[in-house]
């Protein structure tokens, strides 16, 4: 895609949306909007109808897939929702703006906005890396649409700060973003083939058609940079949902210092060390992910 | 080149090699870990590589404590999701830090060894020396980002000046239409007149240059409105009457389709569209015809996809052409010299078009004529248009 494209189409979908605002017959209209937010992103809705709702929102580098061996476990339970944000996976591209997601406040935005189209209450979200901010921003925003959050690996902030520490300097970030271009030069030629699907390993067949955490390498390097220079200690204390922080025992993108650093700032949260190590227990280490999650989230589980 | 004559009767010597020799010597570096990431196994050319002693890493050392801290992020976030999610990962651009702290530019294959039950087991790794490669690449991107520059900044420069023009020109213009009211000699109306036509074509010039400056830097947006489909066909053909009627070239418009009462678009940039392409037309056809066609198809309750084309009998374009008439400037000097013009009329229909979500396409015979035709997709309603404006 060319990058000089998305904003134009952006611009161009919201002022159709604007349009759609302001039309007398709302009825017709708000249904069409819902379509759109539902569309834009790639929303799925599973498990049993009537139940609580819990919504899955993945991180960065990734789509909607990272659930895939732990949010099956609770349909038998709850109606279970899953997202890819604006730019990653089936997201509609053509609805992402530069300047809506300038910072995470925008993919909050998405989320309130599908809560608002599914009339999903008291919901429980779980958040992956990043998206652990976005659960505490809209929670911020609307504290009675959320029951309980569950945030993954949370980082407020990934850059050292006077009294703070991070784990990463700025140079770390700017080179994060480099090495970006690097991998997202080979991305098209070189990843697709093997995310699209490989004809000479017949049996990951069925795996590779999904074409996993497929991404915009624009929006991607927005997305990094949005992430990584983010700050949201300041929204921590003001977030009073009950909160479950899982935190891996050796995680170099959110250390268990910053797990403990949520967990005191947030009035309501608690802190589970889990034995599986990196970033990402819902993918390196399903069942003790789910394991932690049950008794938080009491009898429906 | 094998240097053995033909017929000789001796078994070609082939060197004793082990698996473990392979593996050791390989010219690419080979690693595996324990899921968690520990390097359980490392060989030789990858410690050859990086300057480590196999027992300093092997059992001491995870792979990603081998990498910076933004490759670390990489590796949690795309290399570690992904290798767990299909199996396996091609080519990673990563840097591993040597014992000496220098960095190595590495492409890093990876595939999951799972047991029995289809637990993860062991993570193997192939290492690629990517020096050369990555020295290229930054290169790529260096004049990637160098070119891109240039062009924004050529199209800034090209905007201000534009600019600049257009202030004393609408002067010139001013002036002009002032001095058209005073009493004139037929010597002096006829120079007026010819100043008359140039500074208009330089003003129109001039407005193109700028429209194209807001397409580049996105600038251009659209504003939305209820319109009448038929009164828009009828205002763009009637502008061009004159012009036809002047060249003996007849102008038609069909319209087919279920033609709902109103839509929701641009009108204005629809017609500036049109107005260009039926401009064109009229300018590359000597005789025969231009016809202005317009097709609607319901494609929903409200909504409706129109496609437009204008056809004409004229010169045609030819087929190495084709492909490029959408770009800026790209009017051949042969054509400009005989019919004028600028080239950037198509350019600017097509971002218009674009801006729409629709795409302007060609179709062309030398010496029969061209057909120009886009598709917009729309809001519509059998309503009469609304008396406010939906903005």
């Amino acid at each position: 895609m060319n990058s000089n494209e998305i904003p134009r189409q952006a611009v161009a979908w919201q002022s159709e949306a604007a349009t759609l605002r302001a039309d007398v017959r709302a009825r017709d209209d708000s249904l069409q909007w819902g379509m759109g937010v539902l569309g834009r992103n790639n929303v799925k809705v599973l498990g049993r109808a009537e139940a609580q709702p819990i919504v899955f929102v993945h991180g960065f580098g990734c789509d909607q897939n990272m659930w895939r061996f732990v949010a099956p476990a609770f349909e038998p339970g709850y109606r279970v929702v899953l997202l890819d944000l604006v730019g990653a996976g089936n997201s509609d591209l053509s609805a992402w703006s530069s300047a809506k997601y300038q910072t995470l406040q925008g993919h909050a935005a998405d989320v309130l906005e599908i809560c608002r189209v599914l009339e999903l209450e008291d919901v429980i979200f779980v958040g992956h890396s990043v998206s652990a901010m976005i659960g505490v921003l809209a929670a911020r925003a609307e504290p009675d649409r959320f029951a309980k959050l569950v945030l993954v690996g949370p980082s407020p902030r990934y850059i050292d700060d006077a009294g703070y520490f991070g784990g990463f300097s700025r140079e770390d970030i700017e080179e994060l973003l480099e090495s970006l271009d690097s991998n997202y030069l080979g991305w098209a030629s070189a990843m697709a083939p093997v995310i699209m699907g490989n004809p000479q390993r017949p049996e990951l067949g069925v795996e590779l058609e999904n074409s996993f955490c497929r991404t915009d390498p624009n929006i991607a390097r927005h997305f990094a940079r949005v992430t990584f220079l983010s700050d949201n200690r300041a929204d921590l204390p003001l977030v009073r949902t009950p909160t479950l922080i899982l935190q891996c025992s050796e995680d170099v993108i959110a250390p268990p210092v910053v797990g403990e650093y949520v967990s005191r700032s947030m009035p309501a949260a608690r802190l589970v060390m889990l034995s599986a190590t990196g970033h990402c227990p819902n993918l390196s280490a399903p069942e003790e992910t789910i394991a932690a999650m049950r008794p938080f989230l009491g009898p429906n589980g | 080149m094998d240097e053995r004559p033909v017929d000789d009767p001796s078994e070609p010597k082939v060197p004793v090699e082990t698996a473990e020799d392979l593996y050791e010597n390989v010219p690419c570096g080979y690693m595996s870990t324990l899921p968690g990431g520990l390097i359980v196994r490392a060989n030789l050319t990858f410690c050859l590589w990086t300057g480590y002693r196999s027992d300093q890493v092997v059992g001491h050392r995870r792979f990603s404590d081998l990498l910076p801290p933004s490759g670390r992020i990489y590796y949690e976030t795309h290399y570690l999701p992904l290798l767990l999610m299909q199996g396996s990962v091609r080519e990673i651009a990563l840097e591993i830090i040597c014992a000496d702290l220098s960095r190595l530019p590495v492409l890093i294959n990876a595939a999951l060894a799972r047991d029995a039950q289809g637990q993860p087991q062991l993570i193997r790794i192939t290492v690629f020396n990517a020096t050369a490669r990555r020295q290229y690449e930054q290169e790529l991107l260096r004049e990637r980002r160098r070119a891109e520059q240039a062009m924004e900044d050529k199209a800034r420069f090209i905007a201000m000046v534009s600019h600049e023009i257009r202030s004393p020109l609408s002067a010139i213009v001013a002036v002009r239409q002032m001095l058209e009211k005073t009493a004139l000699s037929p010597r002096q109306d006829q120079l007026v007149g010819m100043l008359k036509s140039s500074s208009e074509s330089l003003l129109r010039l001039v407005n193109n240059v700028l429209d194209l400056g807001k397409f580049e830097s996105g600038n251009e947006l659209l504003e939305l409105h209820d319109f009448d489909l038929r009164a828009l066909v009828g205002a763009s053909l009637e502008a061009m009457r004159a012009r036809a009627e002047l060249k003996g070239i007849a102008l038609g418009q069909i319209i087919t389709g279920e033609v709902p009462q109103s839509m929701v678009g641009d009108a204005q940039k629809i017609n500036q569209v049109l107005t260009n392409l039926l401009s064109n037309a009229l300018k590359f056809t000597e005789r025969g015809e231009v016809r202005l066609s317009v097709h609607c198809e319901p494609t929903g309750a409200e909504s409706v996809a129109i496609t437009f084309s204008v056809s004409d009998t004229g010169i045609g374009i030819a087929s190495d052409r084709l492909a490029s008439i959408f770009e800026e400037y790209a009017q051949g000097a042969d054509v400009r010299s005989r019919y004028g013009g600028t080239g950037l009329g198509l350019a600017i229909s097509s971002g218009l078009v674009k801006l729409h979500g629709g795409e302007l396409t060609v179709q062309s015979e030398v010496g029969r004529g061209s057909t120009f035709r886009f598709t917009l997709h729309m809001k519509c309603r059998d309503s009469p248009p609304a008396t406010s404006v939906a903005r």
